[in-house]
């Protein structure tokens, strides 16, 4: 082993500048996609009307939107730990997926055991559109933050990323749009499922293609 | 009991050494992302064997040692604005190598040998005695093996005696000695590895 390699790997050295840590940086990404999700929302039309008395007198209602905004932290957490070696991030990610199905599965009961009674009131056009297109600028951004690090298992790591960036739409829409369980998992939760497989195959086609593993 | 106070006494100065290690390393990597070249060298000198000790340890000798340490050591460079000084180095420092490394041999599958499903590579245990006995721990761990397992790999690979020789000095069956030098490769490696760490 040359000593050369070594001494060429200093002379090439630059000073860096510290990162943010890991729990920073998923604060300031959650705290910025989430104002931005409920400006754009708010910009294409109305929230359902009596979403607050909801959220305050129905319980389950309550439990539904704080086990969804869990996940989405547990999953935005686990995306910037990946980024950066050395970090564990098994514990956050067995407890964003146990989040996310406790979520949906309230979904599932829901067909028999509604929240609330199913309404068409607060409906939005677009609504499985704005689960879209909301997440992308997002996803986009923390990607980019993560390969300005050092990712070990970047398409691991872009994954957590898609799925707090799709959760995050969905969760808004759950006071913004309708609530009809079916209408949910078909419009505001199977975004998410295929936001994750794009950025997934995206990532796998682009590593492919750098002859990386 | 003067045994087992040596080997408390083994426990304390090993594990100084490996916080001394592990303070040293942080601070000259705090001060390269400052742009400290001279403390930047040495640090990489330093890893140099470390990562060579350590890699044997988990992988086993293969004939890509150096390229995978080289592989290391450039991903140390690329990686090093990640590292806060504020945790420990460790962690940080062998999963990249570790990554790096299982990352190098999928990729260089060798023709003969079977790639493990961690990454190590069969090794050759004479090889492993061979750089094993170049180090300077060699001694200092040798002599926290049990003497049964000792003499049997002292006089079997260190002083080249067959296993017949061996078990007639020793006063057992070849198959005990085959045993006992199994064990102890199996607890050098393992000492070894705690000692990487």
């Amino acid at each position: 082993m040359s000593d050369q390699f070594i001494d060429q790997l200093s002379r090439d050295l630059t000073a860096t500048k510290p990162p943010m840590s890991p729990g920073a940086l998923t604060l300031t990404w959650l705290l910025g996609s989430v104002f931005y999700v409920l400006v754009a929302t708010a910009w294409l039309g109305p929230f359902r009307t009596g979403f607050a008395d909801q959220l305050v007198q129905t319980p389950r209602f309550a439990l539904e939107m704080a086990l969804g905004i869990a996940a989405v932290i547990c999953f935005a957490g686990s995306a910037f730990r990946d980024a950066v070696p050395g970090y564990d991030t098994r514990i956050l990610q067995r407890a964003g997926w146990l989040l996310a199905i406790g979520w949906l599965s309230q979904f599932v009961v829901g067909f028999q055991f509604p929240v609330f009674e199913p309404s068409m009131l607060g409906k939005r056009d677009h609504c499985a559109f704005e689960a879209y297109v909301y997440s992308v600028p997002p996803v986009v951004f923390a990607i980019w933050m993560q390969q300005r690090r050092y990712p070990l298992r970047p398409m691991r790591a872009a994954l957590y990323a898609a799925l707090s960036a799709g959760m995050i739409p969905a969760l808004v829409m759950q006071i913004a749009c309708m609530y009809e369980p079916a209408h949910i998992l078909k419009f505001h939760a199977l975004p998410i499922v295929i936001l994750s497989a794009v950025v997934a195959l995206v990532f796998f086609g682009y590593q492919k293609t750098k002859g990386k593993s | 009991m003067a045994t087992r106070g040596f080997a408390l006494y083994q426990n304390v100065t090993d594990r100084k050494q490996w916080q001394d290690a592990e303070e040293r390393w942080s601070n000259w990597l705090a001060q390269a992302q400052a742009g400290d070249a001279q403390a930047y060298a040495t640090l990489l000198h330093e890893l140099k064997d470390a990562l060579r000790g350590y890699l044997i340890s988990h992988f086993g000798y293969s004939h890509m040692l150096d390229d995978c340490v080289q592989e290391s050591l450039l991903a140390i460079h690329e990686a090093r604005h990640t590292y806060d000084p504020r945790r420990p180095i460790r962690p940080w420092l062998f999963a990249i190598v570790r990554h790096r490394t299982i990352d190098l041999l999928r990729r260089n599958r060798p023709e003969s040998n079977d790639v493990l499903a961690d990454g190590a590579v069969e090794s050759n245990p004479d090889q492993v005695i061979a750089e094993f006995a170049s180090t300077h721990d060699s001694e200092k761990l040798l002599a926290r093996l049990s003497s049964n397992l000792r003499d049997a790999l002292l006089l079997t690979k260190f002083m080249g005696l067959s296993t017949r020789e061996c078990a007639d000095r020793l006063g057992v069956s070849e198959s005990v000695v085959k045993v006992r030098v199994f064990r102890g490769i199996r607890q050098l490696r393992t000492m070894w590895e705690a000692e990487m760490l």
